[in-house]
């Protein structure tokens, strides 16, 4: 059982008292007392095991905490981050090249370790993501410092250690951030590799946006690979996969001429905005159909800001603004409906 | 994967720093690929940051015919498609415009020249460009004016050129064999389409390819604590004149020194094509003219 199925177990057990309880106020069921005792007895043991072997949290008020402990450690791992990275530039010149290569060696090392030992101390994992991600951040550090020390030229090579190193952090601790870097990393990776096979210098990828695509279906497809221990992990493969294909189309249907084809840019630009409704549309119907919350959410999201920026394009200029916005709002409330309507579709379906 | 994660990651971590150290001594193994001194008229001092103790040099090296009014000079259709760009469409085709523009940079090797035929013809032709311009060419300044500055440039303009680009650096070695004086290096190299609007017909004319070096790699070489001590009186002196010599802005394109070069550099390129500075002399009294 992985944090994340304990977390959705406590979760289900505090939906069913409140429903107990509440079936109980109307009058519709009552439990006799031994019954009762026996069944708030088993929910407590089961959910002081659960607490126990994960830390999860068991009211909602803990839930509430968690979210905000999270964003915290979040932002507080980028600027440790940023401070080891300034904190090595404002010394490194002080020291003599053999000095700076086994600083930047020891660096990671060091913060692996620390990793490791706040994994054994603290169950939550909010310190231990926090080193991991400074460890992470300590590496990719490593790397370029010695790119540049010897003055190597800059490789894509690069990025798959930082991604393998990314990715076993991730799997050993269960941290969804490391996970997110090491998706960054092997995208990055994918991405100038396919621009590379285009026949361009590597540094050229982001010139352009369809580089991403690859990576991105690399991504979608990952979650299809079981991952019972991991099952928490799906869902962020999921949303940087389709992230790496909204973006792009979103950035081409606006600007024709960074694509790879070669057809008159208004053409080109017209293909990635029929694109862009048709795969989020797509998206969509999967989510729904596949109980997928975060490729509802996303696909909606991006369907929405294809559809704002045909409109700014059509109608900002020649529309008074209240009229436009007045629009905008009435084509939320449209899509708001229209969404509505998938739902009860779907929720027959399901019954 | 909860006890071997720490181990391979550290196994990984090592590994990776391995092979880069391994190949640094490959790169630096046995006699260097390219020997060359240069000094601060090639390699400029690197842009001061407040908070990075680090120190590098840049390697300035101009394009030869890049700006010349006469056309593209030796970096030509023929030598874009002999290093891989689709020069399919001519380009007086209405649809060059289009088909060009998409041409993406490449990686490939550059061969630079020191003090050599290129930096004679460049330096030359600003003589004449300077002191007997065309018919016709507005002149803002005065004859003694471009008299200093055709002096200026000659004593302070890098004399590191780019005189051929390739995808065989053994080839290229080959056909430029003095490693005291050419540099086969990494680079990335763009392609152009060049044509100038003819304001009577309303046409564009005189449409051609052009390839330019747009980046060597590296540009940026890294000055070891051991080789500082000359730079970093440099830096210190230029710190404290009032009238520092420094780079000039030349047309928004090229640098060059204003004043003698302040220090001589031994850089050596090794077998991975990967520069380094070997020694960092200083320059008491400027060199003759040209030299």
């Amino acid at each position: 059982m992985s944090q994340a199925d304990a977390q959705k177990r406590a979760d289900r057990i505090r939906a069913f008292r409140e429903e107990l309880r509440t079936l109980e106020a109307e009058g519709v069921l009552a439990l006799p007392d031994e019954q009762k005792l026996s069944l708030a007895r088993h929910h407590d043991e089961t959910l002081r095991r659960l607490s126990q072997a994960f830390d999860i949290d068991t009211t909602e008020a803990q839930k509430q905490m968690s979210w905000g402990m999270r964003i915290a450690s979040f932002l507080g791992a980028l600027a440790l981050c940023a401070s080891v990275y300034l904190f090595f530039y404002r010394f490194w010149g002080l020291f003599g090249t053999a000095a700076q290569v086994a600083l930047v060696l020891a660096a990671p090392l060091l913060a692996l370790i620390g990793t490791e030992f706040a994994a054994r101390k603290e169950r939550t994992l909010y310190i231990a993501g926090i080193v991991g991600l400074v460890a992470f951040g300590c590496f990719v550090l490593d790397l370029v410092v010695l790119g540049t020390v010897f003055n190597i030229a800059p490789s894509p090579s690069a990025f798959l250690p930082w991604a393998a190193f990314g990715f076993i952090l991730a799997y050993t601790y269960g941290l969804r951030i490391l996970l997110a870097a090491g998706i960054l990393s092997l995208a990055g990776w994918l991405s100038a590799t396919m621009g590379t096979w285009s026949g361009c210098y590597w540094l050229s990828f982001g010139e352009r946006p369809e580089n991403f695509f690859p990576a991105a279906l690399v991504l979608i497809l990952i979650p299809l690979v079981p991952h019972r221990a991991y099952r928490d992990f799906l869902p962020i493969y999921r949303i940087f996969g389709l992230l790496g294909v909204f973006l792009p189309i979103l950035v081409l249907a606006n600007w024709g001429e960074i694509s790879y084809l070669r057809v008159p840019n208004a053409r080109v630009e017209s293909l990635y905005q029929i694109a862009g409704f048709a795969v989020s549309g797509v998206a969509i119907w999967l989510g729904i159909r596949q109980r997928l919350r975060e490729v509802t959410n996303l696909a909606c999201t991006f369907f929405v800001i294809y559809l704002y920026t045909k409109f700014f394009d059509w109608w900002w200029d020649w529309m008074p603004k209240y009229l436009f916005f007045f629009i905008l709002g009435s084509i939320a409330v449209g899509l708001l409906l229209l969404l509505k309507r998938l739902r009860t579709v779907s929720l027959k379906g399901a019954a | 994967m909860r006890r071997l994660g720490p181990l391979i990651a550290c196994a990984l971590l090592l590994l990776t720093n391995a092979v880069v150290l391994v190949g640094v001594a490959y790169n630096r193994r046995g006699e260097p690929e390219a020997r060359l001194v240069l000094t601060e008229r090639e390699l400029r001092l690197g842009y001061e940051e407040k908070e990075n103790t680090g120190l590098w040099l840049r390697l300035d090296a101009s394009d030869a015919d890049r700006w010349a009014a006469t056309g593209p000079g030796w970096f030509d259709q023929r030598k874009l498609e002999e290093i891989g760009f689709d020069c399919a469409v001519p380009p007086a085709d209405p649809t060059a415009e289009l088909f060009y523009e998409k041409a993406l940079p490449r990686r490939l090797y550059a061969v630079l020249e020191f003090d050599g035929e290129a930096w004679k013809s460049w330096i030359s032709r600003r003589e004449q460009e300077l002191l007997n311009p065309a018919p016709g060419t507005s002149v803002s300044q005065t004859l003694e004016q471009r008299q200093k500055q055709l002096e200026s440039e000659r004593t302070g303009h890098s004399r590191l050129f780019v005189v051929d680009v390739g995808l065989d650096r053994v080839a290229l070695r080959g056909r430029y064999a003095d490693r005291s004086r050419y540099i086969v290096t990494g680079a990335v190299a763009r392609l152009q389409l060049g044509r100038s609007w003819d304001e009577s017909t309303k046409t564009w004319k005189g449409a051609r390819l052009e390839g330019t070096v747009s980046e060597i790699l590296p540009s940026e070489i890294h000055v070891p604590l051991d080789r500082r001590s000359v730079l970093d009186e440099v830096r210190q002196a230029q710190f404290k004149n009032e009238n520092p010599i420094g780079w000039i802005d030349y047309g928004g394109y090229a640098t060059y020194l204003q004043g003698p070069p302040r220090y001589r550099v031994t850089l050596s390129y090794g077998r991975r094509l990967e520069p380094w500075i070997e020694d960092v002399q200083a320059l008491a009294t400027p060199p003759a003219p040209g030299g």
